[in-house]
């Protein structure tokens, strides 16, 4: 008999007993609910998750977004990004965009599991150059609003699940802008993010990076982070968003 | 959800133990068998959910067997005993009474414990953690009118009571349990730096909606609130806590940032502090457990679940004290909560398919989901159903943020700078004014609250029974559910969305403030270069308000209550007014000074004239004494010959009591009453007090010119009084009589009545029992009379 699994390990090891203590209470006193459609027992129930709206083919291989026909969008073809790809499973709608909405702006901070798995399950499917996992950065004045950054927690969870390492510090915003969302054109995207990120040290130098961030707006804050990424050394960058808004 | 179970678990064992004692011996075996059967099948949910459910079932019936059902203070029922005691909690002044719930230390120079409660007079006050030394006959609490009495006082853990003392005797103050004793003391000067700067009702109503202080509370204003059906803001709760708590967690966030803890501990210990201050009563406590779960939800990162939440205060709460499962208040708070979770969110969804706003539809099935949960609960209590709580609730409700805000900033810079926190108090006080105005104006509408007779317990039993029932049928068609996330968005959607919304209308609100004051201002300010008298309905007593032509103001006398004096000051004077020049005490009888030392109190009063030196003793008399030493108010014996010039060509003269006083009357007390007669142009006024025929002879002898237009008739009427030879000197061409309906003194007797009709005629009488507050105007030339009913 193995120690995993049995109450014996708690005798090993009493922070584990601890950590599962503490989890016991958590969903006692806040049992978990489905953020799609209330059932009690998961953030993210079985039905819900089988519902989520993901984004199927064709879709431009560069930048991810859904196309009617063909591999390149438009913008592509036309003025390419520095970024090598983004992809993103969802669309920001239904459970998906309550799920981020959650994450993000009501300090549901257990939902990183779960929408992490949903990451993980997709690279297992449709894999991406990677060997870092890097998330999108949070200005400081946010963070301290905020109190956390919802890519990083992305990052962590994510990086176990798929045994990458996940590299955090080394890449910061140094500008704080305003939200992607509430932006109006592409180009006051654009030049909202320019110049917004900066590599602080060579961690990141000859390394192939995954960027995380929960939603991709137009792609620009990503193509801004490959910018300042490249400058510094990477080999490729590509991007994984949790939802696409479309 | 299981914790829902599991607290509903406890809290019917508490309820089954109250009716069935159980015996530890049958209780412990089956705990222990239940429990190992949870443990050894905790594979499958049911059997263990089963397994606990019933170990704490049992645990809650026995925690109510250990509840102790007397104290050491019985034995000593019917004797009469000397104790020493802490005043135990905030003590509940009536009009004419205080109720003082004591923790005794000694009897009879014995240690003892236990609570009792007694009834005095209401003066002197005492306040939290005096220590008092009183003597007088224990009784055992007795039922009256079908209300189980001693139920109600042995839930708080009291089982005897002390009716007025023989001997009250303050030994030491400040003797409560510390931090309470310094929480209390806060409590106690926060609600008088509110009283000291907001008019009456406003001042007491903020009193009430921010420190849970309801006992100033006039009982028309409160009558007006349960018949609107929104007594519930007076009670401190879940709206409340959401709204502190908010405000709380916004400017922790702003100063110390979310990266560290800090901003959640700072947060959650004020808020617990302020449930203490706020006094802890159970809707306080559930609303304040509720909100630190929430608090706590977010900060661990987990979703918040109002249900849950709701059970397990509920659970804490009867643990701690068993018998609060029987408290209306507690009855009452969970019940709307629970339907604020179930029923508001479905409303809300119906409400927001209409056109209406999305702040109406919200705010209405809110306060629709509420009402509808505690209805019976109202009827069964109060005996009553209000039919405008809906539209009153909601209309009342949107100036709660703005008062529990302005109230605290009023109460805290009152401690330091009373000015300064009279001025804020002018903005507070117009949303104070507006409920007071939505209440008093719901109240008003016919068939605004019906009075069902006889409604049994079983009524509301039923009426839970299809509740839960309908909501049964309503969660097995998936609906419920979803909804049970939406709740908890409207119920507490003030938590987040207040601090954002704040700045956008920077400058337009306090221009519209501003705006509003001043048309309120230049509304209520007095006709100025007119003199004003009016005669306050405060019931069975005296007291007379004047207003001279440059707008100062004299007080006569405070009647028999300290509420209905400051009320109808609060009516009579411009809301930012907080002084009154001159205050007169007649005579030293209950009647005319009781609420004149709450005057003294909450105004600024420059100086005060009475019989200074006149030998009497009473409990509001040496109040009244005391108060003008502790506050430095500069006071001048009356004596006949004191002319004051109000100006505007009007004065005051003091024609009575002589400089020795009158002695060997049949009421030297009342011979020796301050008589004034108040004189511009033409027009003149006797105020008389309470002066006998003697007094009256005796102003004849001295030759005082006594002629007057108004003769505010002696001794409200009484037949001591108003001779024919004193009548017919002063001639008046009104009479006014202030007194109480249905007094049982039989005040104004028929002679004397008789007497006035023959002069003057019926219709130039004036009773403010039959008229309400009278008011006279002069200029000089003409008088008007004005009366409020």
């Amino acid at each position: 008999m193995t120690l995993r699994g049995s109450w014996l390990i708690f005798l090993v090891n009493p922070v584990a007993l601890l950590i599962r203590l503490e989890g016991i209470v958590l969903d006692l006193l806040f049992p978990p609910w489905c953020v799609g459609c209330g059932a009690v027992g998961s953030l993210l129930c079985s039905s819900c998750q089988a519902a989520l709206p993901r984004l199927s083919p064709p879709l431009c291989v560069r930048c991810g977004k859904p196309l009617s026909f063909g591999t390149l969008c438009y913008e592509c073809e036309n003025r390419p990004l520095e970024i090598d790809g983004i992809r993103s499973i969802f669309r920001f709608d239904g459970a998906v965009r309550q799920a981020i909405l959650s994450f993000k702006y009501k300090n549901v901070k257990a939902l990183a599991a779960p929408l992490a798995q949903l990451m993980k399950e997709y690279l297992c499917a449709h894999p991406l150059p990677g060997d870092v996992l890097v998330p999108l950065p949070l200005h400081p004045r946010r963070l301290r609003q905020r109190g956390y950054n919802q890519s990083s927690l992305l990052s962590v969870e994510l990086g176990k699940l798929a045994s990458l390492p996940v590299v955090e510090g080394s890449f910061v915003r140094l500008k704080n802008t305003p939200p992607q969302t509430r932006t109006k054109s592409a180009a006051e995207r654009q030049s909202n993010v320019v110049g917004a990120f900066i590599c602080r040290d060579q961690r990141l130098e000859w390394r192939r990076i995954l960027l995380i961030d929960d939603v991709c707006t137009s792609g620009a804050t990503l193509d801004a982070c490959a910018t300042a990424l490249k400058a510094a050394g990477a080999t490729s960058v590509w991007g994984l968003t949790l939802a696409r808004e479309v | 959800m299981t914790l829902v179970y599991l607290s509903l678990a406890f809290v019917v064992g508490i309820y089954f133990g109250s009716q069935l004692p159980l015996p530890l011996a049958v209780a412990l075996p089956i705990i222990v068998v239940a429990l190992l059967i949870a443990l050894l099948w905790r594979k499958n949910m049911p059997i263990l959910l089963g397994g606990l459910c019933v170990a704490l079932f049992l645990c809650g019936a026995l925690r109510f067997g250990a509840v102790p059902s007397g104290d050491a203070l019985q034995p000593y029922k019917d004797k009469t005993v000397e104790i020493v005691g802490v005043v135990a909690e905030e003590p509940e002044p009536r009009d004419s009474s205080t109720e003082l719930i004591l923790s005794a230390r000694e009897i009879n120079g014995e240690e003892i414990q236990g609570r009792f409660l007694a009834r005095t007079t209401r003066y002197p006050t005492y306040q939290y953690g005096d220590l008092l030394k009183v003597t007088g006959e224990l009784e055992e609490p007795q039922p009256f009118e079908g209300f189980d009495y001693p139920a109600y006082l042995a839930r708080q853990g009291i089982y005897t009571i002390m009716y007025y003392p023989d001997k009250v005797e303050l030994v030491a103050a400040g003797q409560g349990p510390q931090p309470l004793q310094a929480l209390y003391s806060f409590r106690h000067r926060m609600g008088e730096s509110l009283g000291g700067s907001l008019s009456e009702p406003e001042g007491s109503l903020a009193q009430g909606i921010l420190l849970g202080l309801r006992h100033n509370i006039p009982s028309s204003l409160y009558e007006d609130f349960q018949h609107s059906g929104t007594a519930h803001i007076l009670a401190i709760s879940g709206l409340h806590m959401a709204i502190v708590a908010g405000i709380l967690l916004s400017v922790s966030v702003w100063l110390f940032g979310r990266r560290r803890p800090t901003y959640f501990l700072v947060t959650l210990g004020t808020l617990w502090l302020y449930a203490l201050l706020a006094g802890m009563a159970p809707s306080v406590m559930r609303a304040a457990i509720m909100v630190s779960l929430f608090l706590i939800a977010a900060y661990s990162g987990r979703q918040r679940s109002g249900i849950t939440a709701l059970a397990f205060a509920a659970a804490i709460m009867v643990a701690i004290t068993p018998q609060i499962l029987w408290q209306i208040s507690f009855q009452l708070s969970f019940a709307a909560v629970l339907g604020l979770i179930l029923l508001a969110p479905t409303f809300q969804q119906w409400g927001r398919r209409t056109r209406a706003p999305n702040i109406v539809a919200d705010g209405f099935s809110a306060t629709l989901g509420a009402i509808l949960a505690t209805l019976p609960l109202v009827a069964y209590y109060f005996g009553y159903v209000s039919l405008v709580g809906l539209p009153a609730t909601f209309l009342a409700l949107l100036a709660l943020p703005g008062i529990i805000v302005l109230s605290a900033l009023v109460g805290f810079i009152g401690l330091f700078a009373l000015p300064l926190a009279q001025v804020i108090g002018w903005v507070d006080w117009l949303f104070l004014a507006y409920m007071v105005v939505v209440v008093k104006g719901f109240a008003a509408l016919p068939y605004s609250s019906l009075e069902p007779v006889g409604i049994d317990a079983y009524w509301v039993w039923l009426y839970y029974g299809i509740f839960g029932g309908a909501l049964w049928l309503g969660t097995r068609r998936k609906r419920i559910l979803p909804s049970i996330k939406a709740g908890f968005r409207g119920a507490c959607s003030s938590l987040g969305s207040l601090s954002p919304r704040i700045p956008t209308k920077w400058i337009l609100i306090p221009l519209l403030i501003i705006a509003i004051l001043v048309w309120v201002a230049a509304a209520v300010a007095p006709e100025s270069g007119k003199l004003s008298v009016s005669i306050l309905d405060v019931g069975q007593g005296d007291a007379i308000l004047i207003t001279t032509p440059s707008g100062q103001h004299i007080l006569v006398d405070g009647g028999p209550s300290p509420e209905k004096v400051c009320l109808e000051l609060g009516e009579r004077l411009p809301f930012w007014e907080r002084t009154i020049d001159l205050v007169v005490l007649t005579h030293a009888h209950d009647d005319h000074v009781t609420g004149l030392v709450e005057v003294l109190r909450r105004y600024e009063v420059k100086r005060v004239l009475y019989p200074e030196g006149i030998d009497y003793t009473s409990n509001a008399y040496s109040e009244w004494l005391g108060v003008i030493e502790e506050k430095g108010i500069d006071y001048t014996r009356a004596q006949p010959g004191q002319v004051i010039d109000l100006g505007g060509g009007a004065t005051l003269e003091v024609l009575h009591p002589p400089v020795e006083f009158l002695e060997g009357t049949e009421s030297d007390i009342d011979n020796n009453g301050v008589v004034l007669r108040l004189k511009m142009g033409e027009v003149s006024f006797l105020l008389t007090a309470d002066l006998y025929a003697e007094g009256e002879l005796y102003l004849l002898d001295q030759g005082a010119r006594l002629r007057s237009t108004v003769l505010k008739v002696g001794h409200h009427g009484s037949s001591t009084s108003t001779c024919p030879e004193f009548l017919a000197a002063v001639n008046p061409q009104v009479a006014v009589i202030s007194v109480g309906a249905d007094n049982p003194f039989g005040h104004p007797s028929d002679e004397v009545m008789a007497r006035l009709a023959e002069r003057l005629g019926e219709d130039r009488i004036y009773l403010t029992s039959e008229r309400g507050t009278i008011t006279f105007t002069t200029d000089g030339e003409r008088l008007w009379v004005e009366t409020e009913k």
